[in-house]
């Protein structure tokens, strides 16, 4: 049957949640480094402020 | 008066959806589309029937919304205002909230700042606003005599500004009218989160998708981009639910969404991904199947009436559904053209990579012109260049958990890829802003299953997300001199002077503007050998008739153009025309060659009225037509007959 989300649980939790901070870290590494390629965005947007 | 009377439409519409979609995001999904439908059909019908005025226009949306309150009161479904602090909690989580302020802010920033400048960007000058311009002084869609492809183009995107034009009653109120697309950007975007990832991730799809850097500065100028793309993502949205549930509720949902994005923009390649999940669909379930094929009939006549009218249009003038564009299947050509999509091939893709392998890691450092700079052609943000680098991971996720709705939503990353390679001549990511949703929505499915600090950490990293790339829309606009005097002259008189920022920005041209607008009077005809950027020969607020006349030869029938001088003085004089702009543009220095000739022979009936230069924008030569006798031509206020070629 189809289901809202089709979350079906998989091999352990435990290593589901290491996944899920591994991924973080990931995020925001990736974040870090578009940050840093476009620091130059808040030099332009304190022309209006 | 537009924005609240379309305001009203779309509440009417929600209330008649929710009788039939429990979810509030699908409630607010559909009514877009519906009200959407509605004012479309009934915009196509007053244009028709001559009566592009505002009382037919107000009095219809009326009493669309009137009916649409009256069918929702037939089958009412008790308002239950179910919103609580746990509730909100669960919806909007904490760390997300400063996103939620700090993109009302931006928006307000972005729309005020749009609505108080003239009309601007290219293509919205060039044609997008002057075909509704012209509409609205006609009372219907007579475009006799236009000169280019524009003239044939899918017109949903058109038809939206020319209503809010009709209720505001005056040109201005279709300034911002891309913005409309927002609350369906966000419908699909919540459709999408929750039926990928659950509801603690509908509003944080909803908002990521609304404040989408390329979204924000779309939302403020009159291009079609955003308007495809919103109803590109709600016909994605319609599969993923007819996947999950299986209604046939959604195919209809589908439908719309399928053809008003076919009407808006002619990129039907782009649409043919959206087949893929739809069809894996009904191929695993054979009684949908089935029931889809009693229904086809009806989901065809829907998806026709939301986009076919401008393809039935040109079918039915020049025999080509898709005209200007020739449509060959190997040697054999099935419609004739005067131009072959890959003709067009525009080299714009070095503007933003080196090579078509560079689009692989451009999305970490996006860049225009060398610059690092969001602008009206660019501007995915960071959430999207996270979700770049995730997506084969999601895939791989939603492959392994056998959740097939995830899977085939997010193929439609590279199915889409492969036409925009193949097939698009002009490689910018204005075209597929709809495609941005995707790698979004592949971080949301990574972490569907967050919870706890987990959870409230992602929400953060979604948060700085979404606030670094509203950054870039405030850096977009303040790179640019003549956007913060404007933003300075608001905040300080009040007001935008127009052709001190037209000056500003298009520098000769500016002037020659400002000198024309001196001069025009209401009904004034301005005619000009060159159709780019030509709305503001109209004036500031627009009160004359632009056209272009053209002595050069052009692949285009029925249009206004004469290679013979005395002829082409004649087509001027028929046409009423008093004032004529000759613009060499810095970028095509032969243009205007064959009028200037013509002008020399003619000494004496063009009075010049000044000229002016600059290296970005060329030469431009204002005339005032002297007239021969009193009476001569016809009359402004009917539409000019087109000199047939």
């Amino acid at each position: 049957m189809p289901t809202e989300t089709n979350n079906k649980p998989t091999a352990g939790r435990a290593g589901a949640r290491r996944r899920e901070w591994a991924a973080l870290l990931v995020f925001f590494a990736l974040l870090a480094v578009y940050f840093w390629n476009h620091a130059s965005f808040l030099q332009g947007m304190r022309e209006f402020f | 008066m537009a924005w609240p009377l379309a305001a009203l439409l779309y509440a009417s519409a929600w209330l008649l959806a929710r009788n039939r979609l429990k979810r509030t995001d699908e409630a607010l999904l559909a009514a877009g589309l519906l009200a959407c439908t509605e004012v479309l059909t009934a915009i196509t019908l007053l244009g028709w029937l001559g009566l592009l005025r505002p009382a037919p226009a107000i009095i219809f949306t009326l009493l669309l919304a009137a009916g649409n309150l009256a069918a929702a009161l037939h089958r009412r479904r008790p308002l239950r205002p179910r919103l609580s602090f746990r509730r909100l909690a669960l919806l909007v989580p904490w760390p997300l909230w400063p996103a939620l302020g700090l993109a009302a802010a931006v928006l307000y920033f972005r729309l005020k700042l749009a609505a108080a400048l003239p009309f601007d960007s290219w293509d919205g000058l060039s044609y997008h606003v002057p075909i509704l311009w012209r509409w609205l002084q006609q009372g219907n869609f007579d475009l006799a005599g236009w000169v280019g492809p524009a003239r044939y183009f899918p017109w949903n995107g058109e038809l939206l500004p020319a209503w809010l034009a009709l209720l505001g009653g005056a040109l201005d109120s279709a300034k911002l009218a891309q913005a409309l697309a927002l609350p369906v950007l966000g419908a699909a975007g919540a459709v999408l989160g929750r039926r990928l990832a659950g509801l603690r991730w509908a509003v944080p799809s909803a908002l990521a998708l609304v404040c989408l850097p390329i979204a924000v500065i779309h939302a403020g100028i009159p291009y079609v981009d955003l308007i495809y793309s919103a109803f590109w993502l709600a016909a994605a949205a319609a599969a993923l639910c007819l996947e999950r549930t299986r209604r046939p509720v959604y195919l209809f949902l589908y439908a719309a969404a399928f053809g008003l994005a076919a009407g808006t923009k002619s990129t039907l390649y782009f649409q043919l991904p959206l087949l893929l999940p739809l069809l894996r669909t009904l191929y695993s379930d054979e009684a949908l199947a089935r029931r889809a094929l009693r229904l086809a009939p009806g989901l065809l006549a829907l998806a026709a009436l939301c986009g076919a009218s401008s393809y039935l249009h040109n079918w039915w003038t020049t025999g080509n559904p898709i005209f200007p564009y020739a449509f060959r299947i190997g040697v054999k050509t099935i419609f004739k053209g005067v131009v072959s999509p890959g003709e067009l091939l525009v080299t714009v893709e070095s503007w933003f990579v080196s090579s078509p392998w560079g689009w692989l890691w451009y999305p970490f450092h996006e860049t225009m012109k060398g610059a690092t700079v969001y602008g009206t052609e660019n501007g995915f943000g960071p959430l999207f260049a996270a979700g770049w680098a995730f997506w084969p991971y999601a895939l791989w996720r939603a492959r392994r958990a056998r959740d097939r709705g995830a899977f085939w939503f997010l193929l439609l990353l590279p199915a889409t890829a492969f036409f925009f390679f193949a097939l698009h001549p002009t490689r910018e990511q204005r075209y597929v802003i709809f495609i941005a949703a995707v790698p979004i929505l592949s971080l949301v499915y990574v972490f569907r299953k967050a919870a706890g600090g987990l959870r409230a950490l992602a929400a953060a990293g979604w948060t700085l997300g979404i606030a670094w790339g509203l950054f870039g829309v405030l850096n977009y606009a303040g790179r640019d001199r003549h956007t913060v005097n404007a933003w300075d002259a608001l905040r300080g008189a009040g007001q935008v002077r127009p052709f001190k920022y037209y000056r500003e920005k298009y520098g000769a041209l500016g002037e020659a503007w400002a000198a024309l607008d001196a001069r025009l009077a209401p009904g004034d005809v301005v005619a000009t050998n060159y159709g780019e950027l030509m709305l503001p020969w109209a004036g500031v607020p627009a009160r004359g008739r632009v056209i272009v006349v053209t002595a050069d030869k052009t692949p285009y029938p029925d249009t206004f153009t004469a290679t013979d001088t005395a002829a082409w003085l004649a087509l001027l004089e028929r046409l009423n025309v008093r004032y004529f702009a000759l613009w060499v543009p810095a970028w095509y220095p032969e243009e205007g060659k064959e009028e200037r000739e013509n002008m020399e022979k003619l000494a004496g009936r063009f009075i010049p009225a000044g000229n002016w230069s600059s290296a970005d924008f060329g030469k431009i030569e204002l005339y005032e037509l002297a007239r021969t006798a009193p009476g001569s031509g016809v009359s402004p206020a009917a539409p000019p007959a087109p000199a047939k070629k």
